[in-house]
């Protein structure tokens, strides 16, 4: 463990490839790295875990030189430097494989790796060399490419192995990683792990960016948790165990300020029946998922980010095929509508990525509250637009969902996160949808504007509604669902239910420990 | 909002501004007075009422094919074939107007109905291929122009040529002709066709359910799929009407000014229009006046080469440095969004 | 004192002179409008006119098209506007309707149409005989075929070839010439013609161009624009020869351009530049630049000049002769 404020002692300096103090980083209002302390030890593999926003890729970023800190220092193999630029780093012997890749696909595979550091000789490049440096670098460290190979024509995978190189040539004796894993296949994760092992064997370090728990502990020595821009804790990985890697990603204060609420069970609105997907590089993300959510009852789904809450979400709006499995909304399959379809058929829809797929953000607010119903009355008719009512109706919306802003013509993007996401509840909770999928409703959001939105989450069960909530933050589940499925690796682990949330067993799913006792079965 | 509008606008003028000046820089080093050379444009595109509508006259093309161009931003498409969909349509207006004697008057709705299907006929492979294979509709819009203006100089030259002509058609019947307005210019009927494209263009994006997708898909696809809208399907339709609306741009310049095809006839309108509707930031309406203002470049341009000695060039060299600006505006732009866009989720 | 008189004198002759000559009102003014100026025939036109500038100090003003139909009637417009040029030189078939046009709204203003001839008859034309040298080329490049194995380059002597851009009537007059001169010349060579069907593409005239020579003949004449650049070339790649038009194209191809055939654009502007200037007003009507004009001419390359046999010279001159004095009698092809 590493003391909070102390800087490193003397004889540490030697020991330390990268020591980080008090780093701190705002983009306007938000903190995105807090006053973060980090030390890396030489020859570790140093896992840097936290889910998505948790601020690693901006603490990586700072000590790349790709970032510039508002406070804090940053010492390189125990000298005081000020990283004004990724050649700095490189000259300190700094390399970053990036999460995405920055290749010239016309070119071979060794010209990519030595692309603006060429072996001359006589003045002109000497391929030779190039193709022989590469091959022997990558028999060493077992990083097996063809040098000769045009690079445009290979696998992410291989492409991932050609930065790597890229780094190895250019001297680096401490290599970063920013979310390698998640471009790879599972078998190409276990020879990149293999690589990793044969750097400290030489005495490099490797400092990694993952929110996989199950890689974090396969592969690191040690692991920092970074949540909501700040440290929890650095321990070495064999003291750790999973749930407790999890609570500490998810946050230890898990308050369960559970809402009080009446029983309200209805009818099966939502039926999924071994549901299986793939996501976008193929592999598959859903695995024989079922489940049933009834009308005034609000299924959670928790987990872990990335263990196939977006693609469950996408599967039940529309937006993408399920490979197996029926869901059926009232009845109707899913797999036979269209997205606008299925809306008609009883979805709204609160999406995860609210800005990319929630909003327009350069348009109005009224012009985002008509999304989905622009083909009804009273909003148009015969397929012209009755503007009079779509603006007066987002006038009703602003106030009834207590929107911080000017009036209806105001353009999304000058909205506060928090109120862009009511713009949103304010849409789609009005659409007289029985069936509400809501992931991560309060990510981003103040505290204020959390209480507003878990209010009407609540209102929306009252009046009837059946809902699916995901969200990675237990609190929020415990407090709002009545049931709680865990999602780990595309599969429920099990269930818990909501009045008797657990935190350890929630974990113990999360982190992919099954619990066979609890498996779940449609209620 | 007020504010958001002021800002786009400021920075089409600071745009605009900055491109004039380094012409007037250019003037100044090939000899020219740069007032003088203004003065001249002025004269020459608004000097008296032949000048007016000379210059009304070439602000028809650009505005056409600026409202094509319009309605493919709008949908988030950059069609890039309006040059090619007006040859086609020139071409197929002529024919009709050449060929099939009728009534006057349907004669002429004939003709530049030939010359909307046409366009949206020839828009119609890149635009399928864009949403069947997501093939990028730039590169396929781009090549094939080059299709367009060959092929019709094939049919020109080998098929329809006008016996001892000089590769053209014969002239189409006066049954064929869109009217002019006044009897001292060429200007005809086409600029009322362009104003109320324009306008109607505006009203259908605003005020239809329809519009409203479109718009939709444009600035935000990833939303309109997921509020519904088959973004594909829309991509497809709006490109084919951007054609339809070229090729209408090339019937009108036949029926009404050339009264025949001529082979290459009127190279670079469609670029001219997609510069003025980008100038114009999609806007229908705003396209009016951009299109105005690069009609009245070339219309004063071509007085200038006589009373001064800058050559016409000059105004070519004046419109690539608007589009450079505005390019790089639109660049910046962006630049801003995507940052403040993603800033709140990747870090 | 005689002397202070005498500057005085000086001073006032000078100005008197400086006086006059700013308020020569009838210092002739000449206009030139064209898409072509920047290659082949049009260069010739603009070095004939700028050389009538220097020559007789005229006002000039050359006018570029561009390529868009939509603006030449009001190019026309704004020159004949002007009232200020007494000549406005036109070059260009594309042109002829706006022309047409304009020549009707101003019918005091004096065109002159280069290279054709319109019915128009107010208006002036400078016509080229291009059945004349083309007559010579054609005989020129049948006695050098005929030869055979005795010229360099030349196989079995028995075909010569012709690259026209598009099969009109302008064209047609060069074919004719051509044809009937290596018939008069050299019966039994044989005149392969083919059309590039564009004056726009070097790579069609080389690929037609390979053709011929592939075909057996060895020298080929093109009449093509720059489409004919493309025959020069392949006369380069194919080791045999090639006929330039218009202009000197010797630099082509330097060792494989036989001859040029010249249409001297530039002698037709400052003739008629010069008639102007010392008070033979142009009128209306067809003026015809030939082989006694010097409007055409067939020049023989340098390079290959020193090494055409005697015989073929003297026939050549011969031919001239017969051109000039009229006992040859060349059908036209218009």
């Amino acid at each position: 463990m590493v003391s909070n404020a102390g800087s490193p002692t003397l004889h540490m300096k030697a020991e330390m490839a990268v020591a980080l103090t008090g780093i701190t980083k705002r983009f306007g209002a938000f903190v995105a790295n807090d006053g973060i302390d980090l030390a890396v030890r030489r020859g570790e593999i140093h896992a840097i875990i936290g889910e998505n926003g948790a601020g690693k890729t901006t603490l990586m970023n700072i000590l790349f030189g790709l970032l510039q800190p508002d406070e804090g220092s940053i010492r390189l193999n125990g000298e005081e430097t000020v990283v004004t630029g990724p050649a700095v780093a490189i000259k300190a012997g700094l390399g970053m494989v990036h999460q995405h890749f920055k290749l010239v696909p016309s070119l071979s595979v060794a010209d990519n790796v030595f692309l603006g550091m060429e072996i001359r000789r006589h003045g002109l490049i000497d391929h030779a060399a190039q193709i022989a440096r590469t091959r022997e670098l990558s028999k060493r460290f077992g990083l097996q490419v063809d040098p000769t190979e045009r690079v445009g024509l290979l696998s992410v995978g291989i492409e991932q192995r050609i930065e790597i190189l890229k780094v190895l040539v250019r001297g680096a004796r401490t290599i970063i990683l920013d979310e390698p894993t998640a471009v790879l296949t599972p078998q190409e994760s276990r020879e990149l792990f293999q690589t990793l092992r044969s750097f400290v064997a030489e005495g490099m370090t490797v400092i990694f960016i993952s929110h996989h728990l199950e890689e974090v502990m396969e592969v690191s020595d040690t692991v920092t948790v970074l949540r909501n821009g700040k440290k929890v804790a650095t321990r070495p990985t064999a003291e750790l165990s999973k749930d407790e890697l999890v609570r500490m990603m998810v946050g230890r204060e898990v308050s369960f300020d559970r809402r009080p609420r009446a029983p309200s069970r209805g009818e099966v609105v939502l039926q999924v029946e071994e549901l299986w997907a793939r996501d976008d590089r193929r592999l598959p993300a859903l695995r024989n998922v079922s489940f049933t959510v009834r009308s005034g009852e609000v299924v959670g789904i928790a987990g872990v980010a990335g263990n196939g809450q977006t693609e469950l979400a996408e599967v039940l709006s529309g937006l993408r095929p399920a490979s197996h499995g029926i869901a059926r909304l009232k009845g109707r399959n899913l797999a036979a509508l269209s997205p606008r379809e299925i809306r008609r058929a009883g979805l709204a829809h609160v999406p995860g990525d609210r800005m990319v797929r929630g909003v327009d953000r350069n348009a109005s607010i009224a012009a985002n509250m008509l999304m989905g119903r622009q083909h009804r009355a009273p909003w148009s008719s015969c397929g012209v637009l009755n503007w009079t009512v779509i603006s007066q109706n987002a006038s009703r919306l602003i106030k009834d969902f207590d929107i911080r802003a000017q009036g209806p013509g105001d353009a999304v993007k000058r909205l506060s996160g928090g109120n862009i996401q009511k713009v949103v509840l304010a849409r789609e909770f009005t659409n007289d949808a029985d069936f509400l999928l809501i992931d991560q409703p309060t990510r981003g959001v103040d505290i204020g504007a959390q209480e507003a939105i878990h209010d009407e989450i609540m209102r929306q069960r009252a009046a009837g509604r059946a809902i699916l909530l995901i969200s990675v933050q237990l609190d929020e589940l415990a407090a709002l669902a009545d049931r709680i499925l865990v999602m780990f690796n595309g599969r429920i682990m099990g269930e818990v239910a909501g009045d008797g949330a657990d935190e350890d067993r929630i974990g113990m799913m999360m982190a992919g420990v099954a619990a066979p006792e609890l498996a779940a079965e449609p209620a | 909002m007020i504010r958001d509008r002021l800002r786009d606008v400021s920075g089409q003028i600071i745009a605009v501004a900055v491109a004039l000046l380094l012409g007037a820089i250019i003037i100044l080093l090939v000899g020219e007075s740069p007032v003088r050379v203004l003065m001249t444009l002025l004269r020459g595109a608004f000097g008296d009422q032949e000048k007016i509508a000379g210059t009304l006259l070439q602000t028809t093309p650009i505005l056409i094919c600026g409202i094509a161009a319009c309605i493919g931003l709008r949908g988030g498409m950059f069609n890039v074939g309006i040059e090619g969909q007006l040859f086609l349509g020139g071409f197929a207006a002529a024919w009709v107007g050449f060929a099939f004697p009728l009534p006057p008057g349907i004669h002429m709705l004939a003709a530049l109905a030939l010359a909307v299907a046409a366009g949206a006929a020839w828009v119609a492979i890149p635009a399928y291929f864009r949403a069947r294979y997501n093939t990028n509709e730039v590169v396929s819009t781009i090549l094939s122009n080059y299709v367009a203006v060959l092929l019709t100089s094939y049919f020109t030259i080998f098929l329809f040529k006008r016996p001892g002509g000089w590769s053209e058609t014969p002239p189409i019947l006066a049954t064929a002709y869109l009217p002019e307005i006044f009897a001292f210019s060429r200007l005809n009927w086409g600029l009322a066709i362009g104003l109320v494209l324009a306008l109607g263009a505006a009203l259908i994006f605003r005020y239809t359910s329809w519009g409203y997708g479109v718009t939709m898909v444009g600035s935000a696809p990833k939303f309109a799929e997921y509020g519904g809208v088959n973004v594909k399907r829309q991509g497809f339709v709006v490109l084919l009407l951007s054609g339809a609306v070229g090729g209408l741009a090339g019937g009108v310049e036949t029926l009404g000014v050339h009264h025949r095809f001529m082979e290459g006839f009127a190279p670079g309108f469609g670029f001219d229009g997609l510069i003025a509707a980008l100038l114009a930031n999609g806007s229908p309406v705003a396209t009016i006046f951009t299109a105005l203002f690069f009609g009245a470049l070339r219309s004063g341009s071509l007085l200038l080469e006589v009373d001064t000695s800058a050559s016409r060039e000059i105004i070519t060299v004046i419109q690539a440095l608007i589009i450079l600006s505005v390019s790089a505006q639109v660049l910046v732009r962006r630049r801003g969004d995507s940052q403040a866009g993603e800033r709140r989720w990747k870090f | 004192m005689k002397r202070a008189l005498k500057s005085l004198f000086m001073a006032g002759t000078m100005l008197a002179i400086s006086f006059g000559s700013a308020a020569a009102q009838d210092k002739v003014s000449i206009a030139a409008i064209s898409g072509y100026f920047a290659q082949g025939f049009g260069v010739s036109i603009v070095n004939g006119l700028n050389k009538a500038k220097t020559d007789f100090g005229i006002d000039l003003k050359l006018v570029d098209t561009g390529n868009r139909a939509l603006d030449y009637e009001e190019q026309f417009e704004n020159l004949a506007k002007a009232r200020q040029y007494d000549l406005i030189f036109v070059m260009g078939w594309e042109l002829v309707d706006s022309l047409q046009k304009v020549a009707k709204e101003y019918p005091d203003q004096r065109f002159v149409f280069i290279d054709g001839v319109l019915d128009n008859p107010n208006m002036i034309y400078a016509n080229f005989a291009e059945e004349q040298g083309s007559f010579v080329a054609g005989a020129l490049a049948s006695m050098i075929e005929a030869k055979g194995s005795e010229f360099p380059k030349i196989g079995d002597g028995k075909a010569i070839g012709f690259v026209g851009g598009r099969d009109i009537p302008v064209i047609r007059n060069f074919l004719g010439g051509y044809e009937q001169g290596a018939k008069y010349a050299a019966p039994d060579v044989k005149v392969n013609s083919v059309f590039a069907g564009t004056f726009d593409d070097p790579a069609k005239g080389s690929e037609l161009a390979q053709a011929l020579y592939g075909q057996g003949a060895d020298i080929v004449y093109n009449v093509a624009g720059p489409t004919g650049e493309g025959v020069m070339q392949a006369s380069a790649a194919a080791d045999k020869y090639s006929i330039g038009v218009d202009i000197d194209m010797c630099g082509s191809a330097p060792g494989n351009v036989l001859a040029s055939m010249l249409k001297r654009g530039d002698i037709a502007v400052y003739t008629l530049i010069k008639d102007e200037v010392e008070g033979r007003k142009v009128t209306a009507g067809t003026r015809t630049f030939d082989l006694a004009s010097g409007g055409v001419e067939v020049k023989v390359c340098d390079d290959i000049a020193p090494t055409i046999p005697a015989d073929v010279t003297t026939k050549l001159d011969e031919i001239k002769k017969g051109i000039l004095d009229g006992k040859i009698e060349i059908a036209k092809a218009k």
